[in-house]
This record gives C-alpha cells, sequence and structure tokens, in this order.
C-alpha cells in the first residue's frame, strides 16, 4: 500500500507537470489511479486536491487500527519502567512509541504511524500477538 | 515428552500434522503469514499465531521467527513438514539447541544426506547400490574433469552437491560438451544452492523412479514400508504416484527396501525417510534420500495401514517403534494425484479464488487438501491445493476409483492440473503400468504437436 504521504508528494509533482491522468499497477495487483482536471482550471500547482485529501484521511467518525509490527508480548510499559505508557484519549504523533512487544530477550517500540488520538487500547496488556495484529484503535 | 507441537508449515500438509496432533492428543499452535490468516488447520488449532508478511523468506522460511514463535508459546516441538525448513540442516540444529524437539532426523543425519555426494558415499558404504558415476566432486581442472567424464561414460548428467529435488542438473551427451556444461551448472548451483560443487553419474535413458520409505527410531530400530513409483513426472516434478511399483519382482523390492533399513540403522537415522531410485533393467541405482515427510506418503499408508505422521511424533518423542517388518504387510494398490493450481497443458500458475470446491468421496478414496469454499490459492508459494489419493484391492480398482474421483471432482475459479490426470488415467502406456520418468514430457510434447496439426 502506499502511504499518505507519498501520495501527497506523488499528487503534488504530477499537478505541478500538468498530468491529467496517472495510472499505476503495485504488487498484488492493486491499481492506483488517479485523474485531475485539466490546467487551467480549478486549483494551482501543489494545491491538494480536497476530494483526495478527503480520501486520505478517513472520514469523520471512522477510526484506523495500529497493527502489530511483529509477533511478541504486548506490553504497555517498557519492562524497565522507564517509559510511560501510552493511555486511551491521549494524543499521538507520527513515530511516537506506544506500548512494546517483547520477544524473549528483545524488546520492539511499536510507533504510531500518524498523528492521533488513541481512542481505545484493542490487544490487552501481557497478550501474545502475532504479526499485523489489531493493538489499538486510532482517531 | 512434549505435549504442544508447532506446525512449521502450511497448506495442506499443516492440516495433515494438525489431524497427527491431535489423533495423539497433541496441544497444536499453527503459525502462519498474514497472507495465511483464513487456512484450515489455523481455524481448527489450538494456539495460532501470525509470525510475518507474506513472502516465505519472513515467515515459513525464516529459522528466528519459527524458534520464537515456539517459545512465545510454549511449544517444545516442532513439525516442519516438507519444503521450506524440513531439510535445513542448520534450522534442526538451531531448533535443538534451543532445547526444543525437532521432529524429524538428527541435523548431523540431514547434513550428511544433504550432501548429494556425503550420501551416495554413505550408500555405498551400506552396500545400497548407486548410479555409477565420479568418486566424489567433479575436478575443476578441465582435464582431470574430462578424465573422470571418460570413466562414467556418455551420457552422463552433471548434478549439483547441494541440490536436489530435479534442481541443479544437466546432460552431457558428447565429450566436446562437458567443460561448457560444467561450468554451467556449477554458477547456476553456486547461486542456488550456495555451492558450486558438482558430480557426474551416467545418464539413464529409460529408467523407473521407485522409492523407497523408511521408518526408525532412536532405539535402533528401522523398517522399510513398501515402495513408491514415481515415475509419471514433468520437469523433475512428480504428478503421480503409486504403491506398489507394477510389475518389478516383490523379493527385489524387499531386498532393496532391508538394504535401506540396514542403511538406517548404520548411520543411525531416526524418523520418516524416502530413499530414491532409478530402476532400470531389472537394476536399481541409488540417487539421492529425502530426509523428511514426502508429499506422497499417503500413498503408503493407504497399503500398509501406517499413519506415518502419527509415526513421526512418536518417534520424536522418544517411543519405539509400535510394530515390526514382519508386520508390516501392504495390501491392495494406491494411486495419488497432486492437485495443482495451474494451467494444465501450460503449467503456469492459476492463482485466484476458488469459487466452488466439491471433493470426491467413497469407498477407497481420500483427499488431503485445504481448500474450502471461498479460498484465495496465493501467488507466494507452491500451487498444491490438494491430493486426491485412492486404494483398491487391484491396481485396476485404483485406476477405476481414480477416474471416478476425478470426474467427480470440482474445482472452480482456478485452473487445476486434473484434466490432464484424467486423461493419464486412459493413457495405455500408463495403464498398462511401468511408464519412465521420461514418458509424461514425450506424451504431452507429441500431445501439444497433434493439437497444433489439428
Amino acid at each position: 500500500m502506499i502511504e499518505a504521504a507519498d501520495l501527497q508528494r506523488l499528487v503534488q509533482r504530477l499537478q505541478a507537470e500538468n498530468v491529467t491522468s496517472f495510472d499505476c499497477e503495485g504488487p498484488q495487483g492493486l491499481l492506483l489511479r488517479l485523474r485531475f482536471a485539466p490546467p487551467g482550471a480549478a486549483d494551482p500547482p501543489g494545491a491538494i486536491d480536497e476530494r483526495l485529501q478527503a480520501a486520505m484521511q478517513p472520514a469523520n467518525g471512522a477510526a484506523a487500527v495500529l497493527k502489530s509490527p511483529a509477533m511478541g508480548q504486548l506490553c504497555s510499559e517498557h519492562p524497565l519502567g522507564a517509559w510511560p505508557p501510552a493511555e486511551p484519549g491521549q494524543a499521538v504523533t507520527a513515530g511516537q512509541v506506544v506500548a512494546f512487544l517483547r520477544l524473549g530477550e528483545l524488546v520492539l517500540p511499536v510507533t504510531s504511524d500518524r498523528d492521533a488520538a488513541i481512542a481505545a487500547r484493542i490487544a490487552a496488556d501481557g497478550a501474545l500477538v502475532g504479526y499485523g495484529d489489531a493493538l489499538f484503535e486510532l482517531n | 515428552m512434549f505435549d504442544t507441537v508447532l506446525i512449521a508449515n502450511r497448506g495442506e500438509i499443516a492440516l495433515r500434522i494438525l489431524r497427527a496432533c491431535r489423533t495423539l492428543g497433541l496441544r497444536t499452535v499453527a503459525v502462519h503469514s498474514e497472507a495465511d490468516a483464513g487456512l484450515r488447520h489455523v481455524a481448527l488449532a489450538d494456539q495460532r499465531l501470525c509470525i510475518g508478511p507474506a513472502p516465505a523468506a519472513k515467515s515459513y522460511l525464516d529459522p528466528a521467527r519459527l524458534i520464537l514463535a515456539a517459545q512465545l508459546t510454549g511449544a517444545q516441538a516442532i513439525h516442519p513438514g516438507y519444503g521450506f525448513l524440513s531439510e535445513n540442516a542448520r534450522f534442526a540444529q538451531a531448533v535443538s539447541d534451543a532445547g526444543l524437539v525437532f521432529i524429524g532426523p538428527r541435523a548431523e543425519s540431514i547434513r550428511r544426506m544433504g550432501d548429494k555426494i556425503s550420501a551416495k558415499r554413505a550408500m555405498l558404504a551400506s552396500g545400497v547400490p548407486c548410479v555409477p558415476g565420479s568418486d566424489g566432486a567433479l575436478p575443476v581442472d578441465a582435464a582431470a574433469a574430462r578424465l573422470v567424464a571418460e570413466a562414467v561414460g556418455y551420457p552422463l548428467i552433471i548434478k549439483a552437491a547441494a541440490g536436489g529435488g530435479g534442481r541443479g542438473m544437466r546432460v552431457v551427451r558428447a565429450a566436446q560438451e562437458l567443460d561448457a556444461a560444467a561450468a554451467l551448472t556449477r554458477e547456476e548451483a553456486l547461486r542456488a544452492f550456495g555451492s558450486a560443487d558438482v558430480y557426474v553419474e551416467r545418464y539413464l535413458e529409460h529408467p523407473r523412479h521407485v522409492e523407497i520409505q523408511v521408518l526408525a527410531d532412536s532405539h535402533g530400530h528401522a523398517v522399510w514400508l513398501g515402495e513408491r513409483d514415481c515415475s509419471m513426472q514433468r520437469r523433475h516434478q512428480k504428478l503421480i504416484e503409486e504403491s506398489p511399483a507394477p510389475g518389478i519382482p516383490r523379493e527385489a523390492i524387499a531386498a532393496l527396501g532391508e538394504r535401506c533399513a540396514s542403511a538406517c540403522r548404520e548411520i543411525g537415522y531416526v524418523g520418516a525417510g524416502t530413499f530414491e531410485f532409478l530402476y532400470q533393467d531389472g537394476q536399481f541405482f541409488f540417487i539421492e534420500m529425502n530426509t523428511r515427510l514426502q508429499v506422497e506418503h499417503p500413498v503408503t499408508e493407504l497399503v500398509t495401514g501406517i499413519d506415518i505422521v502419527v509415526e513421526q511424533l512418536r518417534i520424536a518423542q522418544g517411543q519405539a517403534l509400535s510394530f515390526t517388518q514382519d508386520e508390516v504387510q501392504p495390501r491392495g494398490h494406491a494411486i495419488e494425484c497432486r492437485i495443482n493450481a495451474e494451467h494444465p497443458w501450460r503449467f503456469t500458475p492459476s492463482p485466484g479464488t476458488v469459487t466452488r470446491w466439491m471433493p470426491p468421496a467413497g469407498p477407497g478414496v481420500r483427499v488431503e487438501s485445504h481448500l474450502v469454499a471461498d479460498y484465495t490459492v496465493p501467488p507466494h508459494y507452491d500451487s498444491l491445493i490438494a491430493k486426491l489419493v485412492v486404494v483398491g484391492g487391484t491396481r485396476n480398482e485404483a485406476l477405476a476409483r481414480m477416474r471416478v474421483a476425478l470426474d467427480e471432482m470440482e474445482v472452480e475459479g482456478v485452473q487445476t492440473t486434473t484434466p490432464l490426470q484424467r486423461e493419464l488415467m486412459d493413457d495405455a502406456a500408463f495403464v498398462e503400468g511401468g511408464a519412465d520418468i521420461h514418458h509424461l514430457e514425450r506424451w504431452l510434447a507429441a500431445r501439444g504437436e497433434g493439437r497444433k496439426a489439428a
């Protein structure tokens, strides 16, 4: 899947070149199709189409899910206790550590992939989670 | 000893292993990739854990992930199935080093038999006949290589020492082709298997592929469970297997089987294994040993009544074999068709969603498959979607049952090899029995010509 930030950059670049139509086939048969208004109409180059902006973010009220980057035992606190746990209701930024995964002697950070607020904890503290399992609901 | 088994595989064999574990009251842990979350055995397992993304390198082929998953889930044993890491000596060693039980032979046995040159040496030392060939690796020096090749005789076949399963081979018909063929095979071998070592053997023009199934426990007992004829192959990939091998005298098979069991005792082999031979003009020639459970094991199970996977689990738990060689009494005839999600004539993979799945059934019909309604065949793994195995009192009865079963089976949404296998069930040479390993390819080529002419 294409990251929202990358999509944004792609759209800006295409608009700057006055491209009106762009098709791209990705892995697993995913198709990306972009259609732009002809040059001279609507937005100046560099501006992001509002409809595209809306499409890049979940609709109001719809939650996104933060998935586990690996298998392991979910720890809301760092095993050494040096990191405060993230709580539901808390706002987090992209890249911020929200939990940890314990894999034997290894501790991996779980980071948020976007600026959001933690709506709810999906996986329980201490639970064994798999790669890609849903951990948090984000708003 | 252990009560929880981690199934380090997928598809039909993972379901097979799960069933065997359950019959013994063992707890099952299904580890899977993201693409396999919907597999049947995952749904049935006592515990499931997604270990990585779809690519096998980051899931089923990742030793660290598998061992870690066992530690996280409390599994004390790992069954590797076939393919993937089942014949990876380093993985077997790592499992053992982690204090877990690898359900299979010791790493040392896998290593010894994985190197085709050392395997041949071990077999020769045990009195198992081998294909005449170079004693050890083919010399790199061209002149020395030519001398060795002349002694072996043409036509010959160059094989990668670290290869196997039909990969890394090249036929050489005349001396002037040797240098180029050896160089090419070495290069391919280095890239594919990490070793440029090659050896040469006489190339047999019309051999049959006959293999012996063995079981050995950790108390020094070893038995052979009859033979399988796997001559119906395309590009070294088996499509149809059967037991017993039509037309081969029982005494010859028994003598061969006993040699294999004896070799197991000598090399201290533990677990299930298969000795593969080429059979031509009344003689057997050892080519390689597979130190794992094989795809076609149900063929042997149907004629012997022995559950090979259950025996693997029992052997891994340190138990002695529950039966003696005298109690192995094969009866009847079994045939298996490997149903692959491929175009039946072009053999191009056909991944996609299975919109309809109606497996056949009835007396003597056994289907090993992970297919369920709306199952999507992923493109990341091999294309085997089902094994259709039949057993009958005679070979003719087995053939009849296979024809009926193939006609009855319905798979829609993906293409399968079924139409090809159904036609082969009426092919005069196959029906007569005893076709050699080149027959299928000749048959396909002739059929292709026939279609073009029509």
